[in-house]
């Protein structure tokens, strides 16, 4: 059975989902399955980093909203010299890309080493349209005669999206290691474990810029 | 090499564990005790705000940056201990262990210079104000901006802990602890942004460069001095069976 197993884990049939089809004797992916209960998305370990991040950026969120009270009128003024439309783009860009890499980590835990490379391109290819256009935006603003000593507003604009975009970039990084990992037949179950993390790091960059697209152009 | 001589190295490194972690609380109390650098004085000072900082209690501050300057380099043996539990894991020359060892050399050079600085600043407290404004701000940035040493010295921690072929309950380098240092690498990229700012949560005294990374700093020395202790323990245990 072990051997079953891991010859499974090797060459997978093509659309036979590879979870499902071992996890009655399981054991060798017990890395991946702690409890009856359920399943961990990419293993427990990676938890300590997306919560942490997850904090980190709440408190920063939580600030923003505390300094705002003290000026409303200065923030929503502010506020409009932002363009919802260019926010509205890169969000959909990020969700997009996080479909991408949804399916591609589906595909990757098949063992399908041909589609899983190519959905992680195509997650690549919104990321990295997302740093462009924030470059874009970047340079109207200061076109405009706008930068971070403008008012509080844009000191937080500038650090939360200048911030954000660092996790972007790493997670592009990332992505891009992804597509050059799963176009060969992963090795361990490990492997995917840390392929599904790197999935889970994405979906946590996209989602934090959806509460900095609701707290910085939409929050009125 | 002997069991003997394999016995002996990893008490050698059990020892410079705990002299980091004895360096670290005595920089800790010449920094936040001595120096009462903690919390940071904020970015915003002016030159009139800032001299007093070290016009009065010039003595106790003095002996401060003495204490610090002699415990300023604390986590070199530390990162010695990580790059020879690195090498033992890593197949062919050891690259990840080079660089991080020679990446966290340079980093505690960023530890123990700026308290030099603060010392060139308490020295002559009575000169023109503007002149200990420079050498304060100096001394600020370069202790909080060099963060962004640090990835590269991460980066062969986490290799190691996610490629190691050791279970990880015996490892010195569990993959939570390759998580946690993942965590501490993205964050390390908040530091420089303080040269931006002087007032608010990105200054050098604000939750970004100074607070977050702090916290997780210290969070992890006290992970990674754990994971090393626990790993040289299991190394001790099986030192007189094997090899």
């Amino acid at each position: 059975m072990a051997f079953a197993i891991r010859s499974g884990w090797h060459r997978p049939a093509p659309d036979v989902d590879i979870e499902r089809s071992i996890l009655p004797s399981g054991d060798s992916l017990s890395l991946r399955r702690d409890s009856p209960g359920g399943h961990i998305p990419g293993e427990a370990g990676v938890w300590i980093l997306l919560f942490g991040e997850m904090t980190f950026f709440a408190l920063l969120f939580a600030s923003f909203l505390l300094y705002r009270t003290s000026d409303v009128a200065g923030f929503t003024a502010s506020q409009a010299h932002l363009s919802k439309a260019v926010g509205l783009t890169n969000t959909l860009l990020l969700l997009t890309s996080s479909l991408f890499v949804a399916k591609a980590v589906g595909a990757a835990s098949r063992g399908d080493t041909s589609s899983a490379p190519r959905l992680f391109r195509l997650g690549l290819a919104c990321a990295i349209g997302f740093i462009l256009l924030k470059g874009f935006e970047y340079h109207e603003l200061f076109d405009r005669g706008i930068a971070i000593d403008s008012h509080v507003f844009f000191s937080f604009y500038f650090g939360l999206t200048v911030l954000h975009l660092g996790h972007v970039v790493i997670g592009s990084i990332l992505l891009g290691a992804m597509s050059v990992a799963t176009g060969k037949m992963l090795a361990k179950p490990s492997h995917l474990a840390l392929i599904e993390s790197g999935g889970c790091f994405w979906h946590m960059v996209d989602l934090l810029w959806i509460v900095i697209f609701a707290l910085l152009y939409l929050v009125e | 090499m002997t069991d003997h001589g394999l016995y002996a190295s990893t008490r050698t490194q059990r020892f410079l564990v705990w002299l980091t972690i004895v360096l670290g609380v005595v920089f800790a109390i010449s920094y936040m005790g001595l120096m009462r650098f903690f919390p940071p004085p904020p970015a915003s000072l002016s030159a009139e705000e800032v001299a007093p900082l070290y016009a009065e209690h010039n003595i106790r501050f003095r002996i401060g940056v003495i204490f610090g300057l002699i415990s300023g380099g604390f986590i070199v043996p530390l990162t010695i201990v990580i790059s020879i539990q690195m090498a033992r894991l890593e197949k062919g020359v050891p690259v990840w262990a080079i660089l991080q060892g020679l990446t966290g050399v340079v980093g505690s050079v960023f530890i123990w210079c700026p308290v030099l600085i603060w010392g060139v600043a308490s020295f002559t407290a009575e000169r023109a104000p503007e002149l200990t404004l420079i050498i304060h701000e100096f001394g600020w940035l370069m202790f909080i901006t060099p963060l962004s040493l640090f990835p590269m010295q991460l980066l062969g921690i986490i290799v190691v802990a996610f490629s190691k072929d050791e279970p990880d309950s015996q490892s010195a380098f569990p993959r939570w602890l390759g998580y946690l240092t993942a965590w501490q690498l993205v964050q390390s990229f908040g530091g420089p942004i303080a040269v931006l700012f002087k007032t608010g949560i990105f200054s050098w005294a604000g939750l970004l460069p100074f607070w977050a990374p702090f916290a997780l700093f210290c969070a992890w020395m006290v992970a990674i001095c754990y994971t090393m202790l626990h790993g040289l323990r299991h190394q001790e245990r099986l030192a007189p069976a094997g090899a």
